[in-house]
């Protein structure tokens, strides 16, 4: 039984860039045995891994980016291997190196010989796409390599670039629109959570929307051993920038930006603008949405949970002549003061914010009450609104070590809005 | 991180586990890798893996005297029913009895019946002589590292099959070959890094394994592993 990828010896194809070789076999070759499952079909595949590879390698060694060469062998080429299993990146401590890279292992990429993709179209689509983002693995790897114990916390961060990468190499092509379903559908996810690595790159591509690449690239290539990603975020912030915080004085990047932005995916005004996203799955997931009619009772949603890192919608609608609403959040068991945020904004009839507000924290009777923040919104005329939308963000960092379950955090709320 | 449950009434020892056990379990970034806690009774234990379970939180291990007290005050005895608790609830979880009671022969018949006599590699019983400790951590890190790498090897590579399988060469059934489904760049970097930091304590049944997808050199320290074969691997092609 066989299941490590096989010594390039034993492909009997290979194909070369300036700066990539390609292992491979032919399914069927005009001679010899066939491969089967563990050969390509035709050359077409291994031509868009090449190209995919090599238009990484340019960019990624040019401004902003300006990444050294990556780690490789004597003889000077990353190898790639197209076998018959998903797309990764690896390392060899074998290898052979040369002097400049002596102790070090080098990466190496495998990408899939065959796919399961319904259209030709597709399957390069995502061969390119896959080619890419195993190529930002192998340029990341020189700075913080998989055998680092200090490696483990950027995990999310390197695959959130890699995918950011796939979407600034290969501009056009919509393959990394597959992973943002679950970006789509489930805000509540934490930005670092396991499985939501991948959804990562929406915050990273939101991060050079406002920031710029450079500062993205600064963040991998600047950042110091023991830093954690967002550790190194905060240090390298132009100076007045917050990159989380619950403070309501405070516009932090990323419940103030990141989280309230994409819920305006369609508005060119917005940072948060992703067309290609909104038009695949629609608007972000609403946990509640209300209709408030005037003298009804208050709408309220009771023991809310939101884990760290991530955020929840909410939508109000009005019917009939509603000039104010008032929206508080009360927070549960959090002490003095909680890690939630929460901002409101007007949606007008043309689908644009308006009149942003964050909600204030509001003086308690006594010290140990349950945390409330609080606004109110006056002057509305029902015919320029379409909706009010609340976003509540949890600014906690912290990560729960035991498991990954999905609200580790336990902070609950209760909402009320009133009319 | 892992998870371990400590049923023992005399705080020494617990004490003495407990920082044996943080010691043992400390990665080498300085980050503790367990998650140890205590009950004091059988019912208080009982108590704790029910809501374990409940919270779908299982314990990697528990840790046990052979005789508690039923309750917080009461003197001590057998009380089986801790035992079969863990059985019945988390089958996974290996059980260490670490008994100054070796010789009672209640001690030994629970011993016999509910963990020795039944095809149960996840018990075992000590005592609680210094040799024995040093055991209790040896065995502790031999069964979670290599349970937590099997883990890793099952997500990445399917479950264990049939190795005589290996002999069929070239015709060997695709379907039942274990293979990686997806972009597996930092999953197998987390199995590497714990394959490398751990290999002294994983069990040889397991090392076999691990030698059939990568190749190894264990002679190397720390031991080199790679998932691209040996030119001259009698596998490589």
């Amino acid at each position: 039984m066989f299941y490590g990828v096989p010594p390039a010896s034993s492909f009997p194809l290979e194909m070369k860039s300036d700066h990539f070789i390609i292992h491979y076999g032919m399914r069927n070759p005009y001679g010899g045995k066939g491969r089967g499952c563990e050969g390509v079909r035709d050359n077409t595949l291994v031509l868009t891994y090449l190209e995919a590879l090599e238009r990484l390698y340019d960019i990624m060694t040019e401004e902003p980016w300006s990444r050294p060469p990556p780690i490789v062998d004597v003889g000077k080429r990353t190898h790639v291997f197209a076998h018959d299993s998903g797309a990764y990146t690896a390392d060899d401590p074998f290898a052979d190196t040369s002097p400049e890279w002596l102790g070090r292992n080098v990466p190496f990429i495998v990408l899939p010989c065959r796919s399961d993709e319904t259209t030709t179209q597709a399957e390069l689509q995502r061969a390119a796409a896959e080619a890419v983002h195993e190529g930002t693995h192998v340029f990341n790897y020189t700075n913080r390599p998989y055998d680092s114990l200090t490696s483990r916390n950027w995990e999310w961060f390197d695959e959130a670039f890699a995918v950011f990468m796939e979407t600034m190499v290969v501009a056009g092509n919509p393959d990394y629109i597959r992973f943002l379903m679950n970006w789509v559908d489930m805000p509540e996810v934490p930005l670092d959570h396991p499985s939501a690595k991948y959804l990562a790159g929406m915050f990273v591509r939101y991060l050079s929307k406002r920031l710029g690449n450079r500062w993205v690239n600064d963040v991998w290539v600047k950042s110091v051993e023991r830093e954690d990603p967002l550790e190194a975020m905060q240090r390298l912030l132009p100076g007045g920038m917050t990159l989380v915080s619950p403070d309501p004085t405070v516009q932090d990047l990323f419940a103030s930006g990141y989280c309230m932005d994409p819920y305006f995916l369609w508005d060119h005004e917005s940072k948060g603008l992703a067309t290609d996203v909104f038009a695949r799955y629609g608007e972000r997931a609403i946990s509640e949405s209300c209709v408030l009619r005037p003298g009804g009772k208050p709408w309220t949603v009771k023991r809310e949970v939101l884990d760290h890192l991530a955020c929840r919608y909410y939508r109000i609608y009005f019917k009939g002549n509603i000039s104010q609403v008032t929206i508080t959040l009360m927070m549960r068991n959090v002490g003095t003061a909680g890690p939630l945020k929460a901002e409101a904004a007007i949606v007008t009839a043309e689908r644009r914010r308006k009149d942003l507000r964050t909600l204030q924290p509001v003086p308690t009777p006594q010290p140990g009450q349950n945390h409330q923040l609080s606004t109110t919104l006056d002057n509305l005329v029902a015919d320029d609104v379409d909706h009010l939308v609340l976003v509540v963000a949890n600014c906690g960092k912290r990560r729960d070590r035991e498991d990954d379950r999905a609200h580790d955090d336990a902070i609950e709320f209760n909402l009320e809005v009133s009319s | 991180m892992f998870r371990i449950l400590i049923v023992e009434d005399d705080q020494g020892t617990f004490t003495a586990q407990m920082n044996a056990i943080s010691r043992a379990f400390t990665e080498a970034d300085g980050e503790l890798g367990v998650s140890i806690h205590i009950a004091r009774s059988v019912s208080k234990g009982k108590q704790t893996i029910e809501e374990a379970h409940r919270n779908k939180r299982p314990y990697h291990a528990v840790i046990l005297d052979a005789k508690l007290p039923p309750e917080d005050g009461y003197p001590t005895q057998v009380d089986e029913s801790l035992c079969l608790l863990i059985r019945d609830l988390m089958k996974s979880t290996l059980v260490a009895h670490v008994s100054m009671y070796g010789d009672d022969e209640k001690v030994k018949d629970h011993l016999r019946r509910i963990h020795q006599e039944q095809i149960n590699p996840k018990s075992f019983a000590l005592s609680k002589s210094a040799t024995d400790a040093i055991e209790l951590i040896k065995r502790l890190r031999s069964f979670l590292y290599s349970m937590r790498v099997e883990e890793q090897m099952n997500s990445l590579f399917g479950q264990q099959v049939d190795l005589s399988f290996a002999d069929k060469g070239r015709g060997r059934a695709t379907a039942q070959r274990s293979r990686i489904e997806r972009d597996s760049t930092l999953d197998l970097a987390t199995l590497r890094r714990d394959i490398v930091a751990h290999w002294a304590d994983l069990d040889e049944r397991l090392k076999e394994r691990i030698r059939l997808v990568f190749r190894v050199d264990p002679n190397s320290t720390p031991v080199r592993i790679s998932l691209v074969r040996s030119p001259d691997s009698p596998q490589g092609a």
